[in-house]
């Protein structure tokens, strides 16, 4: 196939040495059916021209957000306003441990409380046994023999299952004005939960999250991944959030509410996969701040296998969608968010967190639709820069920020296994997609029903 | 509840956490252990600082190396040519190598060398087999996936897309758009685009870390030059597939195995070079 169309402005040969033997006689040339405009004439195919811009703009809307909260936790304001407090009156506190079939995990998670640095008359646990059918009960009720002044088992034998349902259910024997929540699978260390009621003097705080770190992290490559990507989500984006007074998640696993802000939003929602993301904005809707501390670390087990991992991302999705679309507008529409119109904006960027990869998705199957139709706008330095900065510049946000975390960490040597995130975003990336489909929604209003946690991995304890 | 502080004895900057401004003696001796040492920060307040000169060799940096990427094209443009000529020859493949000359927005003329080799729509025995190995490469990725899940899932993007190539030429076989010209063409313009901004992008991204300068140039140049090695043989080794196998392979070359390696390669060297010591060594010591 030769140049057709191609309008020779200069040609000469293209002499090279010093290997004239196979000096190639090179013309040079000005390719007009290259310089043709791309601007496609079909209204179908300008639709669809304009919806792969319109993704590559979202994506790259994103990825500034990356770059502008990374770069914020390297050399912004730390904001750590409550890290300083030592010593104080400490208030009494409840802290809640859901559990469902957790006899691997119930036993480390109850001593590890029990020993923690908070005045003990000023504690109170209750693990919360839902219709477990293993020891799990038997455990619980074993501690609470032998610390009955601090563990308080609540036993549910009905209701609608779920984590959600058992913390709603468990209100009424709640006694103290903070509720801490803990995953039963968690590992929290003795001050952790010092530091997690610590914002808690400050009458506007409603939430508090500490900072999640794998355990497991050095099983397999896909806890190692796991372990890059928590690194990027907390000692980055979060405290940048917390930093720039945005709106850090609640997470719902080593975290506080504040009851009364609990109760004056409608406390917590049984309905929901992802019941901490929807009282983080409930919380900000109705003007309470959730606060973000980075030094507050507590351990848990990810996922060890890829199977598992789909599964979750999936429920994280699913709930984080349905948040998408009960609070958009409103979040859009309120005067009320305390942090005012940037505040506003990231809760909104939040929001849409999960919804990006189908977009990113529905982006390749565009560009793939315009190939064949002779449109792909890889014609002309305009398009090309596009498409190179959407694919440098998108794609290294999340790398940057990752990178930027882990040697934070100090763990700098993690930072080789950058290039194999890749593999976790295809998984995320079609997990997260599966998830807005039908089959997948009825499954997730069958989920909410039941308990739709993560595997354990830790030994049976004797 | 807490103050801007003034430089702490290290001359970095003081946590926004300290009530009172201490002597340098009163500040290291705060920070000291019980049997000796030193107490680091704890990780959840540390962050990255820079004194102007760092900041001034950060930027100017890859500036230079970008500007010397564009002043240097036609010695790069003649060195690429050469190679895929050479090869194109090597493998026999018919045709020539032209260089083509364009603008690229501010850069007023960059000379880009890409083949003129003829390539053809499938043949029906070559539609039908490569429509059997996108079956199996499917059927494949459902193999082993619980632990594979990210090559299964990468084996049924390949799946994919030569699937809808499968379809393209079944339906409609003579109007593909494409040619090898305009393909190299385009990917060619990609990929020195690409090395143009990604000492850019290191620049942004890792020259802004307690690397030494000549890390900073060294990691940008290795890239750089890694990616100009890799180009040409990238393209020469598709120029090759669809001329011999057909025009059909081309939208996966094109989705899979372009630009996509390239950044891949970009993340490599950045993965690596963040993994390097930086030049601080108190960076966890003081209040930072």
């Amino acid at each position: 196939m030769s140049a057709s169309g191609a309008q020779a402005v200069r040609t000469h040969p293209f002499t090279l040495s010093p290997a004239p033997h196979f000096a190639p006689r090179l013309d040079t040339v000005r390719f007009e059916k290259f310089e043709r405009n791309p601007y496609p004439e079909d209204p179908l195919v300008r639709l669809m021209y304009f919806g792969l811009v319109l993704v590559i703009g979202t994506v790259s809307v994103y990825a500034i957000r990356h770059y502008v909260l990374t770069a914020n936790r390297l050399f912004g304001r730390q904001r750590h306003p409550y890290a300083d407090v030592l010593t104080a009156d400490w208030p009494p506190i409840t802290v809640l441990i859901p559990a469902h079939n957790e006899e691997l995990v119930i036993d480390e998670i109850l001593k590890l409380l029990l020993d923690a640095d908070y005045p003990r008359d000023k504690l109170t646990i209750i693990p919360i046994n839902d219709r477990s059918e293993d020891r799990t009960g038997d455990i619980i009720d074993t501690y609470a023999r032998h610390n009955p002044d601090v563990v308080k088992p609540f036993h549910r034998t009905g209701g609608d299952a779920g984590k959600a349902a058992a913390l709603r259910d468990v209100d009424e024997r709640i006694t103290t004005e903070l509720e801490l929540v803990f995953d039963a699978d968690y590992l929290p260390n003795r001050g952790v939960l010092k530091l997690i009621v610590a914002p808690f003097f400050d009458p506007e705080v409603g939430a508090v999250m500490g900072r999640v770190i794998p355990l497991n992290a050095g099983k397999n490559f896909l806890t190692r991944i796991q372990e890059l990507e928590r690194s990027g989500g907390y000692q980055v984006d979060q405290q940048a959030r917390m930093n720039l007074g945005l709106v850090p998640q609640y997470g719902g696993t080593v975290g506080g509410v504040r009851r009364r802000a609990l109760a004056e939003v409608g406390g917590w929602v049984a309905d929901s996969l992802t019941e901490d993301t929807d009282l983080t904005y409930r919380l900000l809707l109705h003007g309470h701040l959730t606060v973000y501390q980075n030094s507050a670390e507590c351990y848990e087990e990810v996922p060890e296998a890829w199977v598992e991992r789909r599964r979750q991302i999936g429920r994280w999705a699913r709930g984080h969608n349905v948040c998408l679309r009960r609070y958009l507008v409103p979040l859009a529409t309120s005067d009320d968010v305390p942090g005012g119109y940037l505040q506003k904006i990231d809760g909104l960027l939040l929001l849409g967190v999960f919804a990006l990869s189908p977009l990113i998705i529905a982006g390749w199957l565009l560009g793939l639709a315009l190939l064949y139709l002779g449109y792909i706008p890889i014609h002309g330095f305009v398009g090309i820069l596009a498409v190179t900065m959407y694919s440098s510049l998108g794609n290294f946000a999340a790398f940057f920020q990752v990178g930027s975390a882990v040697r934070l960490d100090g763990a700098r040597a993690r930072t080789r296994l950058l290039p194999l995130l890749l593999g976790g975003f295809l998984v995320s990336t079609f997990a997260i997609t599966r998830s807005i489909f039908p089959r997948h929604l009825r499954r997730s209003r069958n989920a909410v029903l039941v308990w739709d946690k993560t595997k354990r991995y830790r030994p049976v304890q004797s | 509840m807490t103050a801007r502080g003034a430089r702490g004895a290290s001359g970095l900057p003081r946590p926004l956490l300290s009530p009172v401004a201490l002597s340098p003696h009163l500040d290291a001796l705060t920070r000291q252990g019980a049997h000796g040492g030193v107490i680091p920060l704890h990780r959840a307040f540390l962050r990255v600082t820079m004194n102007g000169t760092q900041v001034a060799l950060s930027v100017a940096s890859p500036l230079i190396l970008a500007a010397a990427w564009i002043y240097f094209g036609p010695v790069e443009s003649a060195a690429w040519a050469v190679v895929m000529e050479f090869s194109r020859k090597a493998l026999g493949m018919p045709g020539q190598t032209m260089v083509l000359v364009t603008n690229l927005g501010p850069i007023p003329e960059v000379r880009i060398p890409f083949f003129v080799i003829p390539a053809s729509p499938p043949s029906s025995l070559t539609l039908f087999w490569t429509a059997v190995l996108t079956v199996v490469i499917a059927a494949v990725s459902l193999l082993g996936r619980d632990r594979l899940l990210p090559v299964a899932y990468l084996l049924r993007v390949v799946a994919f897309v030569q699937a809808t190539a499968v379809v393209f030429f079944f339906f409609w076989p003579s109007s593909f758009p494409y040619g090898i010209d305009d393909y190299t063409i385009a990917e060619m313009i990609a990929g020195y685009g690409t090395v143009a901004l990604t000492p850019l992008m290191f620049g942004l991204i890792f020259n802004i870390f307690d690397f030494s300068i000549f890390r900073k140039v060294a990691l940008a140049a290795l890239a750089m030059l890694h990616l100009a090695i890799l180009i040409p043989f990238q393209f020469v080794i598709h120029a090759w597939i669809i001329h011999r196998f057909s025009l059909l392979f081309m939208p996966t070359l094109f989705m899979l195995g372009g630009l996509l390696l390239e950044v891949t390669v970009v993340v490599a060297f950045y993965g690596w070079g963040m993994s390097w010591r930086g030049t601080r060594k108190a960076a966890r010591n003081p209040r930072a």
